[in-house]
């Protein structure tokens, strides 16, 4: 029985892994999915937080109030969830009132409501590292049991989270892939219309937009965009070498 | 492909210099690898990564032209008083 729910739970984030276009949807859907596995009556709140080396983190979390405990770590610089994620290792408050550790952070999560929570860390790869946290409004709202569960859900989310990482390219912003699309779009147009006007080759006409650029100050996708729209040929005419 | 000198041309010579002088840049900025190849690519750019990485570290020869673009990719990336 517990192994074919985990077979379906697997299955599900594979699902939600081709289904969600970026990765913060997915995350936000992997913490949902979570959230529900806990505790199906939605007393508690799921948040998994992805750091990645020369990058942003991302934290995604299944309810509003995930997000600003979250963030309040952030400002602290530390917190449970911060220290399952940075440090690899589970921690498990059963009584935010007992606890001595990161007071200031403390005080913040009791205010939010938060009397118990859960960090599991999340193996990913050696560039990146993650964690799943659990936020309840009672006490001892974890068992072993959960801690158990939470565990082997972490181990089956570390496989699909390190295929995600890898197709959502830890090292480039999707905003410089976009415009990187944009610019080879029109550079490529106004290629083509220049070898068309000196019947010549497709390295004369990158020269050419090149050298345009470099006379004028301007960026060759700005040249090139001018060339689209139907501005005259930049001066200094290729003969071909 | 391009030697230095030996066939009496200076061009192979330019040529060699430009592709050292260029790489020498890139290792003076600190230019993330995938971000330069990004904007490369924008530009018109037609070797893939891992042969930028290889030329980037010295280690292969890559046609002028394309050097040319990774000069001009650097030169865009790192100046911020174009408009």
């Amino acid at each position: 029985m517990a192994q074919d729910s985990r077979l379906t739970t697997s299955d599900h984030m594979q699902d939600l892994l081709l289904d969600t276009p970026e990765f913060p949807e997915f995350l936000l859907g992997l913490a949902t999915m979570s959230a529900s596995l806990v505790d199906a009556e939605g007393q508690v709140t799921c948040t998994i937080t992805v750091e990645r080396d020369g990058g942003p983190a991302t934290v995604a979390s299944s309810s509003e109030a995930g997000r600003r405990l979250d963030e309040t770590q952030y400002a602290f610089h530390d917190g449970p969830c911060l220290t399952a994620v940075r440090e690899q290792r589970l921690v498990w408050i059963p009584d935010l009132r007992g606890d001595a550790r990161w007071s200031d952070y403390l005080e913040a999560a009791l205010q939010e409501g938060v009397r118990s929570v859960l960090a599991v860390p999340i193996p990913t790869e050696p560039f990146s590292r993650a964690g799943l946290n659990c936020y309840a409004s009672t006490v001892d709202a974890f068992t072993e049991e959960t801690k158990g569960l939470l565990e082997q859900h972490a181990a089956s989310m570390s496989r699909v989270l390190r295929i995600a990482l890898r197709l959502h390219g830890a090292n480039v912003h999707p905003e410089h892939l976009r415009a990187a699309l944009k610019s080879r779009a029109v550079v490529d147009a106004a290629v083509s219309l220049i070898m068309l006007q000196q019947r010549g080759g497709r390295e004369d006409a990158l020269a050419i937009l090149q050298l345009a650029a470099k006379s004028n100050n301007r960026r060759v996708h700005d040249i090139a965009n001018d060339i689209v729209r139907g501005a005259q040929l930049p001066a200094g005419r290729f003969n071909g070498g | 492909m391009y030697t230095d000198g030996g066939e009496g041309s200076e061009q192979p010579n330019r040529a060699a210099e430009e592709r050292r002088g260029t790489a020498e840049r890139f290792r003076n900025t600190d230019l993330p690898l995938a971000k330069l190849w990004t904007y490369y690519y924008g530009l018109g750019g037609g070797i893939d990564e891992m042969s930028l990485d290889a030329y980037l570290h010295e280690a292969l020869d890559i046609p002028a032209s394309q050097v040319a673009l990774i000069a001009t990719a650097i030169t865009e990336l790192t100046e911020d008083d174009l408009p």
